[in-house]
């Protein structure tokens, strides 16, 4: 699609954002793990495959992005040290450039998909995007973009295999994109379509998978893959850290112990869920694929060993949702969920100067951020949030947004640190 | 660009990562097992034992009758008070010594357990500081397990020194009470023995089986790029194991008595592949046995329980140029990056999203 003068001034403005940021900030540790591998490729030979710590197609991306860079430093360009980062300035923003272009990506399709401006815009230019992609260097936007085109795809032409292969892919990124695949696969059942598209689907995405595992086979890092990816996701072990039961947990105060399969549970219950509502036909298939995903990623980030930035999902699919029913205030919301989860994160989780300046022992806002309880206070917040945007999502009430929602919003985060920081409620009640 | 990463693997010059890894790296793989008792206090003889107070209107009796008690009446005073029970010993710094005390404190006391020796020219040193977890813990009123190496704890308090001609000649417990606190308070010693480590080499690549205290990889790190432990950034681990069903344990990565990097905490009751990661972000505590010189070591040490069986797959230690800081900076105005941050991550989005809205308000059925 041709894009007009105002969508693209909104790319080119979400893009000079996140290439302002990128080169001065960062996530030390993430980088540092992203960075390791790749100067180990380029300076040793060495494939880091077996110690990489997601999946492998993500290594693959960052190597294809990484060239270029490496290219240019062989050419003379000089390249510096920020404070505290673990990656030099230009490697950084060559590190963080394919989620960036992915952002990018998830705002052309949103744009093809709803025909409207102002849905895209609220992603682009969500600060939560902006955060993960350009700042933290994390790869959601990666495996969100094969997913949101494979939805589009779906929607718009017809093309079940092409779609399906696309959640194939955006699976082999974050394990997340599966969920759609799950749903494809349900999809092709109900409509008994076994004969024809079911096996292409099936073997072709299977077909993706073995591409992608292969090296890693071959290197010796199987049993790494499994142990701390696929037994992880699944709940059969812990993997590398211990285990953690996400925002629940932290609200309830479980403790880590043992295995807890909650995902093989969610995804189950989403396709159950997704297949009841498709056999009596209530919605259209694309907008029950989109809800069912939206479904699952909520699920998700309430009931398993869950990560902030896994709160992304939740952004361009709300907005996606909003538009086929015709809930503004769902997008809008969305907009606002992903301003409070930026300001969450930085404060309460990583600490301002983390991801700033790459150290962690120093707090620019104490007030905000050295807090007792801060863990425990995201988590109320948080949750909160979801809540409000399931509200918005499938209330017949809140179809529109209010304004009033963002003083709102404030007041919530401003009686929850009362409650939580001064007065110390999670410490009386034995929650932290 | 998949053609220029195959032309250009490996083509830089190797300036700002090191990695050290595969099985070549590994200079030598040894368990230790504390298997060897050298003195053990049968604990029948309560004429070894002394008892000291820090006033003098205290009371106190003790019993030996193979559980060393110390029963303590202690009357309500607005200052601490403190009983101690000690008794001499004399064991050679040199047999790297680890006590195995096995107590019980009633709750509500604190209590404390001391070591203390002499070098080789007669001069006293403390194997014990204020702040060390031997200190000031509170009671629990159930049995608790102490595996303290008398040299580590030395080192801690002195920092390097001899331990040739070097003895541990004290050992004291005691029981503390804060201003104010009053009543009867017992403290129950059911074991005390001195055994001295034994180290087994093994072939890491093979499977080993024995009842195992800990697991010392001595890495053969040359490092011509110079970098220190400062540069350390994160290392790996991956071995398959099998414990005892009590084993909780973790992962040390040390330079000589430096610890440089400490993974989580894991169990393995049954046999279980594990890929442990290390970082200096993680360090929390100190191996409980001293294992090596001035060499790179991956520590793999039980919290409680013991190793039962043990291969390694692989490890990979990683050093950056830049690693990731976990010291306090000092030289740092935020306030200038800090205003950049927030316009580009939020002024700035917000401001141009309510543009759009505002020029957008009747898009709802409007293209783009």
């Amino acid at each position: 699609m041709k894009l007009t003068k105002i969508a693209s001034a909104v790319l080119l403005c979400g893009l000079g954002i996140r290439l302002g940021l990128a080169p001065f900030t960062g996530h030390p540790g993430d980088i540092a793990l992203f960075v390791t591998s790749q100067r180990l490729f380029y300076q040793t030979s060495t494939i880091d495959l077996k110690y990489f710590p997601t999946l492998p197609t993500v290594y693959y991306v960052q190597l294809l992005f990484y060239a270029p860079y490496q290219l240019l430093r062989l050419a003379g360009m000089p390249d510096f040290q920020y404070y505290y980062h673990t990656a030099m300035m230009i490697e950084s923003l060559f590190l963080k450039l394919p989620s960036i272009l992915c952002d990018a990506g998830i705002f052309v399709v949103l744009l093809s998909f709803t025909r409207k401006l102002i849905p895209a815009t609220l992603f682009f230019l969500n600060p939560f995007p902006i955060l993960l992609s350009a700042v933290w260097g994390t790869y959601d936007s990666m495996m969100l973009f094969p997913l949101i085109l494979g939805l589009y795809i779906f929607a718009t032409r017809n093309s079940r295999t092409t779609s399906t292969l696309a959640f194939v892919v955006s699976g082999s990124l974050k394990l997340f994109g599966f969920v759609s695949f799950a749903l494809a696969v349900c999809d092709s059942i109900i409509r008994r379509r076994s004969r024809d598209e079911l096996p292409l689907e099936i073997l072709g995405g299977l077909a993706i998978v073995a591409v992608a595992l292969f090296p890693v086979f071959l290197l010796g890092g199987f049993p790494s893959f499994l142990q701390v990816l696929v037994y992880r996701f699944i709940g059969l072990s812990s993997g590398i850290g211990g285990t953690h039961y996400g925002l629940i947990g932290e609200i309830l105060k479980i403790e880590p112990s043992g295995i807890l399969p909650t995902l093989p549970v969610a995804v189950a219950l989403t396709c159950v869920g997704y297949s009841y509502e498709s056999a009596r036909a209530k919605q259209s298939r694309p907008i029950l694929f989109v809800k069912w995903t939206f479904v699952a990623g909520i699920a998700f980030n309430l009931f398993s060993a869950s990560q902030p930035q896994w709160l992304l999902w939740l952004i361009p699919l709300g907005i996606l949702y909003g538009s086929f029913t015709g809930r503004t205030g769902l997008q809008y919301f969305a907009y606002l969920f992903g301003a409070v989860a930026t300001f969450l994160t930085i404060t309460l989780l990583q600490g301002i100067a983390y991801m700033l300046i790459g150290n962690s022992t120093a707090f620019i806002l104490g007030y905000v951020e050295s807090i007792p309880g801060s863990v425990f206070l995201y988590a109320v917040m948080t949750t909160t949030m979801i809540v409000m945007l399931c509200g918005y999502s499938f209330s017949k009430k809140l179809k529109s947004f209010r304004l009033e929602i963002v003083p709102l919003t404030v007041l919530l985060y401003l009686q929850l640190y009362f409650w939580i920081v001064i007065v110390g409620a999670g410490r009386i009640l034995g929650v932290y | 660009m998949a053609s220029m990463v195959v032309v250009l693997r490996g083509k830089s010059q190797q300036t700002t990562v090191l990695n050290v890894s595969n099985l070549n790296s590994l200079e030598s793989a040894n368990y230790i097992r504390l298997n060897d008792t050298i003195w053990q206090d049968p604990l029948s003889n309560a004429s070894q034992w002394h008892v000291g107070y820090s006033q003098p209107n205290m009371t106190a009796r003790i019993s030996a009758n193979g559980v060393l008690k110390l029963n303590a009446t202690i009357a309500s005073e607005s200052y601490p008070q403190a009983v101690n029970l000690y008794r001499s010993v004399n064991f050679s710094l040199a047999q790297n010594p680890v006590l195995f005390i096995s107590l019980e404190a009633s709750v509500g006391i604190h209590y404390g357990i001391r070591v203390a020796g002499e070098d080789g020219s007669g001069t006293p040193f403390q194997a014990w500081s204020e702040s060390s977890y031997l200190q000031h813990r509170s009671g629990l009123g159930r049995t608790e397990n102490f595996t303290i190496s008398a040299i580590l704890e030395a080192y801690k308090v002195n920092g390097i020194f001899s331990a040739g001609g070097s003895s541990i000649t004290s050992l004291l417990f005691y029981i503390e009470a804060t201003p104010g606190q009053t009543g009867q308070f017992v403290l129950n010693v059911y074991g005390l023995r001195v055994v001295a480590p034994n180290q087994y080499p093994f072939n890491a690549a093979n499977p080993v089986q024995d009842t195992i205290d800990e697991i010392t990889l001595t890495l053969n790190s040359t490092n011509d790029l110079g970098y220190t432990d400062n540069q350390f950034a994160q290392g790996y681990v991956d071995y398959y194991v099998r414990g005892t069903a009590d084993l909780d344990y973790t992962v040390y990565y040390m330079h000589g008595l430096t610890v440089v990097g400490q993974g989580f905490e894991y169990s393995a009751p049954s046999l279980t592949y594990n890929i442990a990661t290390f970082s200096a972000s993680k360090i929390t505590n100190y191996p409980p046995l001293l294992a090596g010189n001035n060499t790179f070591l991956i520590v793999l040490s039980p919290i409680r329980g013991s190793f039962l069986s043990f291969q390694l797959g692989g490890f990979s230690v990683r050093y950056l140029s830049q690693a990731p800081s976990t010291s306090a900076p000092t030289d740092i105005d935020p306030s200038i990056i800090l205003a950049y941050y927030l316009i580009f991550l939020f002024v700035t989005p917000v401001a141009v999203v309510i543009l759009v809205s505002r020029l957008f308000s009747n898009e709802t059925n409007q293209d783009s």
